[in-house]
């Protein structure tokens, strides 16, 4: 590692995947600066992914989510959200009017939830975006027992996974979206169409392409009314409509954001012209040479890989281009998916199991333009590290 | 550092598998095999990140 004095400070900003990847990495490779970890979230660090479903169907607590993700002492910790960037100063402001300076800074601040206008968070209309508002709705589908009648607002990859997780718990559920085809964007059009089918095998209502007009409570639960004025009623509401880069702090600081709130960085995950500052996760927005194109992932896997990477080359004189096989897993309905490589909305999808799997397992390609660039397989973890080696033979480059 | 791994929660992702191949592979019904259960110093970075990364948290580190 060179450059990195024994008196100098990297800051690392946010405490999930990527964050804590990066201290990792850090620790590990023994940095002989300081390292510092700024994040609001007051349940420290653990695995997020976790809140739609083992926490929410109550078969892992908190403290097993926390294990893989302990911060090491040699971290001093910072329990307040970042409010600010200077960039001449180099230093990061905090909510707590702490001041932080950094030689070294890694953005990885995540996501936030999407909002509704005029639909306020709070008595029966909730969200799972936190373990305090899991353990709240929680609360309330232990006092209504089985049967309990939830509304799930959003089927896309959390939506459907609370939806399914909720179904496996006993509750009767209704999911609405203002998307045909809800899961495409996330998972691609073929896990979209699969999904509807194991909703409705499971007995999940689902209204596609209806938004929630109006969604109000009272003391017998809650009343949504859909554009096309069907009322539905139910104890509980969650939603679940996705997130958002959580970059409001950096808005008026200098740095180069995306129209979609993505911190704009260069091959390497380094702000161009600003070595001393990287980003990772769902924030970091880079041109992918594999894929021709920028993109901005948000998977848990690739907000690892990029940790990882943004560590090195933070803190090393040879940074190096990062890119990855994209890999992400859903659970539904009890089945396991996995898809590794790439996809276009317009990609074919193709059988190309061989012979017959157990547990009906199926391995279908995405094809573009007559070429395989990525792999969904069901219920076929046993086949994941060939096909992610298989996925890895595929670029735009080349192809 | 030794690996465990809680048998009751895990899934069989392979997640692990394709990250560490050394140490963990799926026999042939599908099931997780651990290999190895000391991690050699220069694969401790690796088996954090299998550890962070597996979506049953199955994957358990401790500093032997």
């Amino acid at each position: 590692m060179s450059g990195a004095g024994g008196h100098e400070r990297l800051v690392v900003v946010g405490a999930g995947a990527a964050g804590s990847r990066a201290l990792r990495a850090l620790v590990t490779q023994k940095y002989p600066g300081e390292l510092h970890l700024v994040s609001a979230e007051q349940d420290g660090p653990y695995y997020r992914p976790g809140l739609s479903k083992q926490l929410l169907s109550g078969s892992q607590d908190l403290a097993q989510l926390r294990r893989a993700l302990a911060v090491d002492p040699v971290v001093h910790r910072h329990d307040s959200a970042a409010v600010g960037l200077d960039l001449e100063a180099r230093l990061v402001r905090l909510e707590d009017g702490t001041e932080l300076a950094f030689d070294r800074l890694l953005i990885a601040s995540g996501s936030v939830p999407r909002t509704l206008p005029g639909i306020q968070v709070g008595g029966r209309i909730g969200s799972v975006d936190g373990p305090a508002k899991v353990a709240r709705f929680r609360d309330w589908l232990a006092g209504a027992g089985e049967g309990a009648e939830v509304l799930v607002v959003g089927a896309g990859l959390i939506g459907s996974e609370v939806a399914s997780t909720l179904n496996a718990a006993g509750a009767d559920v209704v999911v609405v979206d203002p998307s045909t085809t809800p899961l495409a964007r996330a998972l691609g059009s073929y896990v979209d169409t699969l999904s509807r089918d194991w909703h409705a095998e499971h007995g999940v209502r689902v209204e596609l392409g209806r938004l929630v007009a109006s969604l109000s409570q009272d003391e017998d639960g809650v009343e949504a009314i859909l554009d096309d004025g069907q009322v539905l009623r139910a104890g509980f509401a969650v939603l679940a409509i996705g997130v958002r880069p959580a970059t409001d702090w950096l808005l008026g600081s200098g740095l180069p954001l995306t129209a979609a709130g993505g911190v704009e960085v260069d091959e390497t995950l380094l702000v161009g012209g600003r070595p001393d500052i990287a980003a990772a996760g769902d924030v970091a927005d880079w041109p992918s040479a594999r894929l021709g194109r920028r993109a901005r992932v948000e998977h848990w896997a690739v907000a690892i890989e990029q940790g990882a990477a943004a560590a090195y080359n933070l803190t090393h004189d040879d940074p190096q281009p990062f890119d990855t096989v994209p890999m992400f897993w859903t659970e539904q309905h009890g089945r396991l998916v996995h898809f590794v490589g790439h996809r276009e909305p317009d990609s074919d999808w193709v059988d190309v199991t061989e012979g017959e799997l157990p547990r009906e397992g199926r391995v279908v390609a995405a094809v573009s333009d007559g070429v395989e660039t990525g792999y969904l397989l069901i219920q076929a973890p046993q086949l994941l590290r060939r096909y992610q080696q298989q996925a890895a033979q595929w670029s735009r480059v080349l192809s | 550092m030794d690996i465990t791994v809680d048998m009751n929660l895990c899934q069989s992702f392979a997640i692990c598998v394709g990250l560490a191949p050394d140490y963990f592979e799926l026999d042939e019904n599908g099931d997780l095999v651990v290999l190895r259960k000391s991690v050699d110093p220069e694969d401790e970075d690796t088996l954090g990140e299998a550890a962070l990364i597996c979506p049953k948290q199955a994957i358990l580190l401790e500093e032997t």
